[in-house]
């Protein structure tokens, strides 16, 4: 499955972030900071694929994923002493793969100012994911026109829904790149149509007796929703 | 209304950010507090609009949420627009984490918005349940129904979405599995491709967590898949998925070459190529028995072999070409072996990923024909180029072991290698030597000069493992003894290495292990007097404690094989030259009698005084006094006191040697201190003192005299301080002796007995209202004494410890001796070895146990090293004496125990 999608640009600055493994804040950020500087420091031409001796993911159970470590040796790295967690690499890897097998890659692209990237295990080719990004791309370049590092600074939500056209949980749910511009225009309709319409685009559905279209809803309307 | 907007919040932010650091921060504070205030408001778009920001702000900035924010991710949630309630669910997997309780609140609403028959809406929670889902297995309880519902939705959009939540779901929620099983292969036939691809990818996860057996009976549908689809992700996809469930089911192998044949041959996507050809590679699809699989395997490592080969083509199909090589290697060594020349350059490469995968399929490939070469060029990749002229010895022994590989050194000056990828290809270039205890080394002094010129170019922290990979190859390769301490000494003599080895740059571990070798197999040594001066260099006084009393024990053992090799040939003239040897070796140990440490102290002072008896010998000693011995021959013939007596030389430059050469040290078996035979007459199991030192059962009062009273002593510190004053007025009055022991007891006078009765009742009394008393315990079985001893003492364990992978510790024992020089594989076992009580498998768990407490290297601090060389050769030589001593020294515990718990009782 797919654990993270990163976008940051060329000076570290992260510009999206979305894990699909539950992660504390804290990790996340020095995920980040780490693989950006080990991206950075790569010079063009090389592949796409970040391998570093000391690079190493924490998983779910709280164990750590250690990339392309098979010997008993453990580089030290950031994240122990983040978690304060010095568990050996073997054995820790069950946490997301299930396997022994330590098959957690960092898979990114460059483009312009930024690098997309994603963080996947196994489970997914790596030319494919290469192709996913790539796809991603294009989404977001329909989706925004001309899609430029701005777009993305000040309309993230807008990022987010494109992504969640093409991944859900952490799964790719559609690789078809005119598939996902029709359902994120869709999505952005009904937005627009929401916001700008005085009335919800939905009344008849959620409708209880105290609500009527066009009062603005609050109070504790919602808990009645709710069925509180 | 001065709410500011999100557009506001990044405009704000990025000004602020380009200020300083602390402006940014005020700036982030002050817009918490403004979200706070809009998500307690009233208004809706307000709330959300707060949401959002703050949803911002936490992708960014390791934030923590706002108390009850997920309390008004709730409500926007729940809010009738549907961008608001968009919002809401895109907040909500940051919002919510595992001990969020409002999860409980949005069942209902969730509920409605997956059974909304209005289109766009059941997207929007199924976007975030995922995240929900594994949160919450109530949750994944109560809405599996609907999920399934949706499985049969009229839009294939909300099917896709639907399927890919039944993971999570079904994560939490086990039992759903079984239920919607059935719907899952409906969904690998359905019309559209998005839900199939969707569903493809849901059993990929469930087969990879929870083995792919149970996902067999899929099979057809993915044939079908697999053979009708155009999709190229939903092909690749597939392809992955038999690389799982091939391995489990053989048949399939048979069923799939074909399909996957024809699509290596007619497919123009690369991605789909690499694919099939990794799952015929990793799925077992190449068996050698079949000559199709052969041929197959053939045709996969020319594809691969192709993209390695594809110079200045695309980097990716490189790198993935080397992470299948890997896989391919166990089954077909001699395919891939035929593009070692393409490796090998990849090692080289710029690219640290691709070096990474090259490093990898590297050591796997090694074999006896190719280990020199490719260790070389490894070496080639630490040594600096421009540099390697500066550091003679290193220079000296690659220019020694070259010969193979000269071209490769250019190559790797541009690349810059990063500290933690040194120590990577240090330990990995470490573990191709010492893998399986050294089955690939054909010669052993190219392994000395290597480990040397490792400890010399790496730069990074490996002094540890060459140091103990030193030790280990001499004490096990006798013939390459001579060799390793030649090289060895002239490492002593370069000041340089002291210098650089006080950094913790693999240097100080190569010096270690020379000293102690110069020290231990003296005899070889070229120039005795020259390697004292070495060891006793003025930059010595620099050094760690443990490297100061390693030099000064080592000193000894020279000088201790130095004096006896001239008291053969001993003459007159030779006596001033001796005295002053001792002489400057006295002012050379002297400074470290007062060192710090203790441990130095105590051995300097100690060589120190033994020199001092040296030194009042030489002088005093008178080159023949009389000339009784002037035919050595004849000697033992007749005049045998006088001979005796005087010897031509100077009896103390004997005084030494004794002192070191009891045993030889060897590498010591793998269990050979389990194999140790019990001395008889020593019960282990027995206890030292009866009743683990608890008094016994109280209400046995007819219990021996001793036993009673051992329970007297050990009742508190009160009570043994009694004891022991009672004892020195006894000593007065009472004759002792252990003999008489129980003479006493029975002399024992009614008087005393009553008295005896009297404190018995009291202690009794005591014991009941004492709450730290505890009861009889019989544990001292528990203590694991021998294995303590076995972790210790077992120097199989170093080599283990370098031969990378812990599992070749079975494979020590099983490998049988292949090769032509002779090393000490097994290691030596005691003479009288029994075989080892315990089962394998628990002796095994306890020296991995070891190699886990070993693991991590310790710079500096050697007190490891101390315990192998000094300790280790002492317990080797004197491993049957061991035991011994140490049942006496149990014996004498009893006596004394004895004796003490006796005096009270017979006053």
């Amino acid at each position: 499955m797919i654990h993270a999608v990163l976008i940051f640009n060329t000076h570290g600055k992260p510009r999206l972030s979305k894990f699909y493994t539950p992660l504390s804040a804290l990790i996340q950020q020095s995920l980040i900071s780490q693989i950006f500087s080990l991206i950075s420091d790569r010079p063009s031409g090389v592949c796409n694929f970040l391998d570093a001796p000391d690079l190493v993911f924490p998983s779910r159970t709280g164990t750590k994923i250690g990339f392309n470590l098979e010997s008993p040796y453990d580089g030290t790295t950031s994240f122990e002493s983040v978690r304060g967690n010095g568990r050996e690499t073997e054995g820790s890897s069950s946490g997301i793969s299930g396997k022994g097998e330590d098959d957690t890659r960092v898979i990114y692209r460059h483009y312009a100012t930024l690098y997309f990237v994603f963080v996947v295990d196994g489970a997914e080719s790596e030319l494919g994911i290469l192709d996913l990004i790539q796809v991603f791309v294009e989404s977001l370049d329909r989706a925004f026109e001309n899609v430029c590092e701005l777009d993305l600074i000040f309309h993230f939500d807008d990022v987010h829904h494109v992504l969640s056209e093409i991944i859900q949980g952490g799964l790719v749910l559609e690789t078809n790149i005119h598939e996902i511009t029709a359902c994120a225009q869709n999505s952005l309709r009904n937005r627009k149509a929401s916001s700008t319409s005085s009335n919800p685009l939905i009344p008849n559905l959620l409708t209880t007796p105290s609500f009527r279209p066009g009062r603005s809803d609050g109070g504790k309307g919602w808990l009645s929703v709710m069925g509180v | 209304m001065f709410e500011r907007t999100l557009q506001d919040l990044i405009r704000g932010l990025r000004a602020h950010r380009a200020s300083s650091k602390a402006s940014e921060d005020a700036f982030i504070n002050e817009a918490m507090t403004e979200i706070r205030e809009e998500l307690k408001g009233k208004d809706m778009a307000l709330k959300a609009e707060g949401v959002l920001k703050m949803c911002y702000l936490m992708m960014l900035y390791p934030i923590p949420a706002p108390s009850g924010f997920a309390f008004h991710v709730v409500e926007v949630m729940s809010s009738q627009r549907y961008h608001l309630k968009q919002i809401g669910y895109l907040a909500a997997p940051l919002a919510f984490s595992g001990e969020t309780e409002e999860v409980v609140l949005t069942v209902n609403g969730i509920k409605k918005d997956l059974m909304s028959p209005h289109l766009p809406l059941p997207p929007l929670p199924l976007t975030a349940l995922p995240h929900l889902l594994s949160l919450s297995p109530s949750l994944s309880n109560t809405l599996h129904p609907d999920l399934l519902h949706l499985l049969s939705h009229s839009s294939p959009r909300i099917r896709k979405r639907a399927v890919l939540c039944l993971l999570p779901c079904w994560e939490a929620f086990p039992e759903g599995l079984r239920q919607g099983f059935p719907r899952l292969r409906d969904k690998l036939q359905d019309e559209d491709q998005g839900v199939v691809g969707a569903t493809v990818g849901v059993v990929m996860e469930l087969a990879r967590r929870h083995g792919g057996k149970n996902y067999l009976p899929l099979a057809p549908e993915l044939f079908a898949i697999l053979t009708g689809s155009s999709n190229n992700w939903l092909l690749i996809k597939v392809v992955k998925l038999f690389a799982i469930l091939t391995p489990l089911e053989p048949r399939l192998v048979r069923k799939l070459l074909p399909p996957i044949t024809s699509l290596i041959s007619s497919t123009s996507a690369i991605s789909l190529l690499y694919e099939c050809v990794r799952t015929c590679i990793v799925g077992g699809m190449l068996d050698p028995d079949r000559p199709e699989g052969e041929a197959l395997a053939r045709v996969c490592v020319e594809k691969l072999g192709g993209y390695l080969r594809d110079e200045g083509g695309d980097q990716n199909l490189r790198y993935i070409a080397l992470l299948a090589m890997v896989k391919i290697i166990p089954t077909h060594p001699s395919m891939v072996a035929e593009y070692q020349e393409e490796i090998l350059q990849s090692l080289d490469d710029p690219d640290v990923s691709i070096r990474m995968r090259a490093l990898e399929l590297v050591t796997s490939m090694v074999d006896q024909r190719n280990l020199q070469s490719i260790v070389d060029q490894l070496l080639a990749h630490l040594a600096p180029s421009s540099e390697t002229s500066t550091l003679p010895s290193a220079a000296a022994s690659l220019a020694a072991v070259a010969g193979t590989n000269t071209t490769s050194t250019a190559t790797a000056r541009s690349i810059t290698l990063s500290p933690a990828y040194r120590l990577l290809l240090t330990r990995r270039l470490l573990g191709m030597l010492s893998h399986e205890t050294y089955a690939n080394v054909t010669d052993f002094e190219w392994v000395i000069s290597v480990l040397i010129d490792v400890a010399y170019v790496s730069k990074v922290d490996v002094g540890g493992e060459v140091r103990d990979m030193l030790l280990d190859v001499v004490a096990r390769v006798r013939s390459v003894r001579g060799y390793a301490v030649k090289m060895l000494e002239r490492v002593l003599g370069d000041d340089d290495v002291r210098e650089r080895g006080r950094e913790k740059t693999g240097e100080d571990g190569l010096l270690e292990a020379a000293i102690w070798l110069c020290g231990e197999y003296s005899s070889e040594l070229s120039s005795p007097l020259s390697a004292i001066l070495a060891i006793l260099t003025p930059s010595l006084s620099l050094s760690t404690p443990s490297v100061i009393a390693l030099s000064l024990q080592a000193v000894a053992k020279i000088f201790a094989s130095h004096a006896a090799s001239i008291a053969s040939s001993w003459s007159s003239d030779l006596s001033t030259e001796t005295q002053n040897l001792v002489t400057s070796l006295k002012s050379g140990v002297e400074p470290y009698s007062f060192h710090d440490d203790i441990e130095v102290q105590e051995r300097a002072f100690e060589i120190l005084q033994l020199l001092s008896f040296v030194s009042a010998d030489l002088t005093s000693h008178r080159p023949p006094v009389k000339p009784s011995s002037p035919i050595p021959d004849l000697e033992p013939g007749f005049g045998e006191p006088s001979s005796d007596s005087e010897p031509p030389y100077p009896k103390s430059l004997f005084l030494f040697q004794p002192l070191f050469t009891g045993w030889e040290m060897n590498a010591l078996g793998y269990k050979a201190q389990e194999s140790v035979r019990l001395p008889d007459g020593i019960n282990l199991d027995s206890e030292i003192v009866p009743g683990g030192g608890f008094p016994g059962d109280v209400e046995s009062d007819e219990d021996t005299e001793e036993k009673v009273e051992e329970g007297h002593v050990t009742a508190g510190m009160e009570e043994l301080r009694r004891v022991l004053r009672e004892q020195d007025g006894e000593r007065k009055k009472k004759k002792k002796g252990k003999g008489k022991e129980n003479g006493d007891a029975q002399q024992l006078t009614q008087e005393e007995r009553l008295a005896k009765e009297k404190r018995r009742e009291e202690r009794k009394r005591r014991q009941r209202e004492d709450p730290y008393y505890l009861g009889p315990k019989d544990d001292v079985e528990d203590i694991p004494v021998i294995r303590l001893e076995l972790d210790d003492d077992d120097p199989t364990e170093l080599v283990v410890d370098d031969s990378n992978a812990s599992a070749s510790i079975s494979r020590v024992i099983s490998s049988e001796k292949k090769i032509s020089p002779d090393i000490d594989k097994f290691g030596e076992m005691p003479s009288d070895a029994m075989p080892p009580k315990s089962e394998p498998s628990l002796s095994r768990s306890t020296s991995q146990l070891a190699i886990e407490i070993d693991h991590p290297p310790q710079p500096g601090v050697s007190s490891r090293y101390e315990e192998y060389t000094n300790g280790d050769a002492d317990s080797t030589r004197q491993s049957p004496q061991l035991v011994e001593e140490k049942s006496a020294e149990v014996e004498v515990v009893k006596v004394k125990r004895k004796k003490k718990t006796k005096k009270p009782s017979a006053k």
